[in-house]
């Protein structure tokens, strides 16, 4: 499988705190991938280098082999690359439906001509979120705002999708829905490459699974195989544990 | 363009029901026509010179709404794109006598152009940062004025006694023709104010809008929020150019001084009539010029001149401080707040069973008592959001 | 050559006095900010009613210039407060509000002055009237007194953030508004106070500037700028920054008027700020922090 997106030693330092050092990362086209590790392993920080919402200190970002590292958030996601966002993921003042349409015309659905939806209906009801088309994007329950904020990156038209923790805060029913609706997605053709923090969505959906501790990536491979690796039971777990496994 | 003025006249089917169309479009537009009898309404020439204040300051306003309002980007070197076009204008006609139909977009666009020349420094920066790097500017073009001589005969101004150039027999002159001059600005205040409103409706201004609620959210599908900035920038340095001729046309003057648009008192004076109009209301523009020009007039009429012009400054300054403290969204925003309450107050009560003058009573205290309003159901919300 | 360097020493005398000014009324600002996030735009206004309130207060050798400024300093200050009290204080959560707040307070706060004194030019001779000269540099005594009045204030604020309790208040509640809350500090007593400070200096600068030259209702409207340029560009929030940017700003200010274009003076000083915003938006000294989430 072809990688269309290659990280390569990438490094991000904040005032002496060293964020990200040495992390390569290759999204195969077609997958989901995994990204996984306790708090404060870099997990967004690297999702924000990947997507120009933070500068990398060193290192190279390519996508479908452009260099993409030093590009302004705008460009990379009209290029294909979508985030989202944990918090303050929709514009609340709007309705729903009006919130899609602003996504919709400014992504790269116009750019490559391909849309994944026919209209904005047609999101709306992938979504299911029909029902609160007119609502005002602040007035919606939680767990549909999540999806709105999908929605939105979905409306620019992604090749690649980025979903930061889009699980938080939703409970069992709601992430099992999360998943399948991934699982359309990436029926699409869309690649995903997702952090989560929720072990089961994140086995049940991932083709792979990248492992970041400190800012390093310490595993890497099939999500039964890094589930079983030393390492990671010990970052998560302890020593103890890993030692007894 | 169909939509816009479709939804405007609520000809859209099943979303606007019909009382919307006759309690709240009609009322409003025929307000707007109030302004078309002005000539025959006020007794006197200098009132009707104040409604020509106002309309201009409806244009110059309008610009700004669609920067502040709209982007959210708090620009204080509105007043002095205003002034911008009106050197503009005065020299155009200074020198080379140019046609009306020439000096408006040519001073609206020289305009538009010193908006772009601050813009690209300025919206590398936001919030504060941007704020004040527009008043650096803005001052810095107050200097320019002063000083250079050689073009803009520095602290003395430009002085041209000329007119809109006459419609076949229509003339606009403002010492024999004030009405019709009157006529004319108070016909491109109305453009701006289409203007606004178009710009609102269009995928343009939702942009902006979306913008002002979630920057990196925009960027994030893809929108170019450097150039949306500018953009909004140069469309409202535009407005506030072609505002410019008018008040060459009717100032006879302009020149750099404390009370010319290149001062300090005008950003703050427009940036209270956004505040005091509210920002949320595509008329809010339109409300806070009026209150601003005919305010004062009003209560010196009322209390035979005890408002010195210091002393409506000090009231204005007041306003502004009270209104940013106490009603956010202005005049329109309260007024909103307050048909809403009748609204709900009224269907709630019919919907329990109550008779029709009851009702009413009710709804009409609910406008004035906001915390009687009714809870909203989801209904309503439905009804609202559209 | 000797002429040329006469000059030049002359510049820098006048450089240092300027300086001085600006290095108050930059203080006021940028001590309000660093606490609240608010940028304070009346603070010009408040230099102006300092000026003309120790005016008032000397009115012919009344009440003696030394006493004077005090005075005028303590009234602008307890207005400041009452300020913050009455209005600044609803918008901390909203920063932005309480700088359009300020700016109708320009309004207010210049047309009181206008209705109060009327707007004539005003001006008090200065204390002491010798002039020395040192190699040709004409340098006034008054200048020097002033001069060195700004440096002890200047002094005594540092070292009273340093090392007395409203200091480590301050200092605190800069950092950490909540976790200083927890720790039983009086937030918003404290914040108050730093209105009141931010004031009293202004005030200050005001009152010396009355006896350094004619100042008149719109006269603190440069003051405030060129303040306010040298709190940015050492960095908002950054007493250490602001001093040392006063001295920048003034020496460049006045050598470039000196040698360039006079008229052009205000315009060096708004290319350096505008340069300043866009390269190092945290100014000299500045920190990140509370910077980011005003400044974005």
């Amino acid at each position: 499988m072809t990688a269309i997106l290659s990280v390569e030693r990438l490094a991000k330092s904040f005032s002496g705190v060293r964020a990200l050092e040495g992390v390569d990362v290759q999204v195969r086209e077609g997958e989901v991938l995994g990204l996984v590790g306790p708090n404060g392993s870099g997990k967004t920080t690297l999702f924000n280098c990947v997507t120009g919402f933070a500068r990398a200190t060193s290192g190279r970002v390519s996508w479908q082999g452009r260099d993409i590292t030093r590009l302004a958030p705008d460009q990379i996601a009209r290029l294909g690359v979508v985030r989202t966002f944990q918090q303050k993921m929709v514009f609340p003042n709007t309705s729903v439906r009006a919130n899609l349409a602003i996504a919709w015309g400014a992504g790269a659905r116009s750019a490559n001509g391909a849309s994944l939806f026919r209209d904005c209906d047609d999101l709306l009801r992938f979504l299911g979120l029909t029902p609160m088309a007119s609502f005002p994007a602040h007035d919606i329950p939680f767990g549909f705002a999540r999806k709105l904020g999908l929605g939105l990156a979905l409306a620019a038209g992604p090749k690649l999708l980025l979903l930061d923790e889009p699980a938080a805060g939703l409970n069992e029913d709601e992430s099992a829905e999360l998943g399948e609706l991934i699982g359309k997605i990436t029926g699409l053709g869309v690649t995903v490459w997702i952090i989560e923090h929720d072990m089961q969505l994140v086995m049940s959906i991932s083709d792979r699974i990248v492992v970041l501790h400190a800012g390093r990536k310490i595993a890497e491979g099939q999500p039964g195989d890094v589930a079983a690796n030393r390492d990671v039971i010990s970052v998560y777990l302890g020593e103890k544990f890993a030692r007894s496994s | 363009m169909t939509t816009a003025l479709a939804r405007f006249t609520g000809n859209i089917t099943g979303r606007y029901p019909a009382g919307d169309l006759l309690a709240i479009r009609l009322p409003i537009a025929l307000l707007l026509c109030l302004p078309l009898l002005a000539p025959q309404l006020l007794p006197s020439s200098r009132l009707l010179s104040l409604a020509i204040t106002a309309a201009i300051y409806v244009i110059v306003a309008n610009g700004l709404h669609i920067i502040f309002s709209y982007t959210g980007q708090l620009s204080l070197a509105h007043t002095t794109l205003w002034g911008l076009g009106a050197y503009t204008a005065a020299l155009l006609i200074d020198h080379y006598s140019w046609p009306t139909i020439a000096l408006i977009p040519s001073a609206g666009l020289v305009a538009a152009a010193g908006a772009v020349a601050i813009g690209i420094p300025a919206f590398r920066t936001a919030g504060f940062s941007f704020a004040i790097i527009t008043f650096a500017f803005a001052e810095i073009m107050r200097l320019v004025a002063n000083n250079w001589t050689g073009l803009t005969q520095g602290s003395i101004g430009i002085t041209v006694f000329a007119a809109p150039s006459s419609l076949g027999s229509i003339s606009f002159d403002t010492f024999d023709n004030l009405p019709n001059f009157y006529y004319l600005t108070l016909g491109f205040a109305y453009v701006s104010i289409l203007g606004v409103v178009l710009i609102r409706q269009s995928r343009l201004g939702k942009t902006f809008v979306a913008i002002r609620e979630n920057q990196e959210l925009a960027r994030s599908v893809g929108i170019n929020v450097y150039a949306h900035k500018l953009t909004a920038f140069a469309l409202s340095g535009f407005f506030a150019g072609v505002a410019g001729v008018f008040f060459v046309y009717h100032q006879k003057h302009i020149e750099p001084g404390p009370i010319s648009p290149f001062s300090a008192f005008f950003t703050i004076q427009f940036l209270l009539m956004i505040l005091i109009g509210g920002r949320s209301s595509m008329l809010g523009p339109v409300l806070g010029a009026l209150v601003v020009v005919f305010g004062p007039e009003l209560v010196n009429t009322v209390f035979s001149d005890a408002l010195t012009p210091a002393r409506t400054q000090i009231v204005f300054g007041s306003l502004l401080a009270l209104s940013v403290l106490t009603a956010p969204n202005g005049i329109a925003g309260q007024t909103r707040e307050g048909f809403r309450a009748v609204v709900t107050t009224l269907r709630h009560s019919r919907a329990r069973g109550r008779s029709w003058p009851v009702s009413a009573l009710l709804a009409l205290g609910s406008g004035f008592v906001p915390w009687a309003v009714p809870d909203r159901t989801l209904d309503d919300r439905e009804r609202e959001a559209s | 050559m000797e002429q040329e360097l006469t000059q030049f020493f002359q510049q820098l005398f006048n450089a240092l006095r300027i300086s001085g000014v600006y290095a108050l009324v930059a203080l006021g600002i940028t001590v309000i900010f660093g606490l609240t996030g608010i940028v304070k735009f009346s603070i010009g206004e408040l230099l102006t009613l300092g000026a003309f309130l120790t005016f008032s207060f000397w009115d012919n050798d009344r009440v003696i210039f030394f006493l004077a400024v005090p005075l005028a300093a303590l009234c602008v200050g307890m207005l400041a407060l009452l300020l913050e009290r009455a209005a600044f204080r609803h918008t901390l959560e909203q920063p932005i509000n309480g700088f359009i707040v300020s700016l109708g307070l320009i309004l207010v706060l210049q047309n009181v002055v206008i209705e109060a004194w009327g707007d004539e030019a005003r001006a008090i001779p200065p204390v002491f009237t010798t002039i020395w000269e040192v190699g040709g540099v004409r340098m006034p005594a008054h200048d020097w007194f002033v001069i060195a009045l700004t440096a002890a204030l200047i002094a005594t604020l540092f070292g009273g953030l340093r090392f007395t309790k409203y200091g480590r208040a301050v200092r605190a509640c800069a950092e950490d508004r909540e976790a200083a809350a927890l720790m039983g500090i009086p937030v918003d007593w404290v914040i108050a106070g730093t209105f009141a400070l931010g004031g009293a200096l202004a005030a200050t600068a005001g009152g010396l500037l009355a006896s350094m030259q004619i100042v008149h209702a719109y006269f603190g409207a440069q003051y405030l700028l060129k303040g306010f340029a040298v709190a940015l560009v050492g960095g908002l929030g950054s007493i250490e920054g602001a001093v040392v940017a006063a001295l920048i700003v003034g020496t460049t200010e006045t050598m470039a008027a000196g040698y360039l274009a006079t008229e052009w003076r205000d315009a060096y000083t708004f290319a350096l700020m505008i340069l300043v915003l866009l390269i190092r938006p945290t100014g000299l000294f500045g920190s990140t922090g509370r910077l980011q989430q005003t400044l974005q």
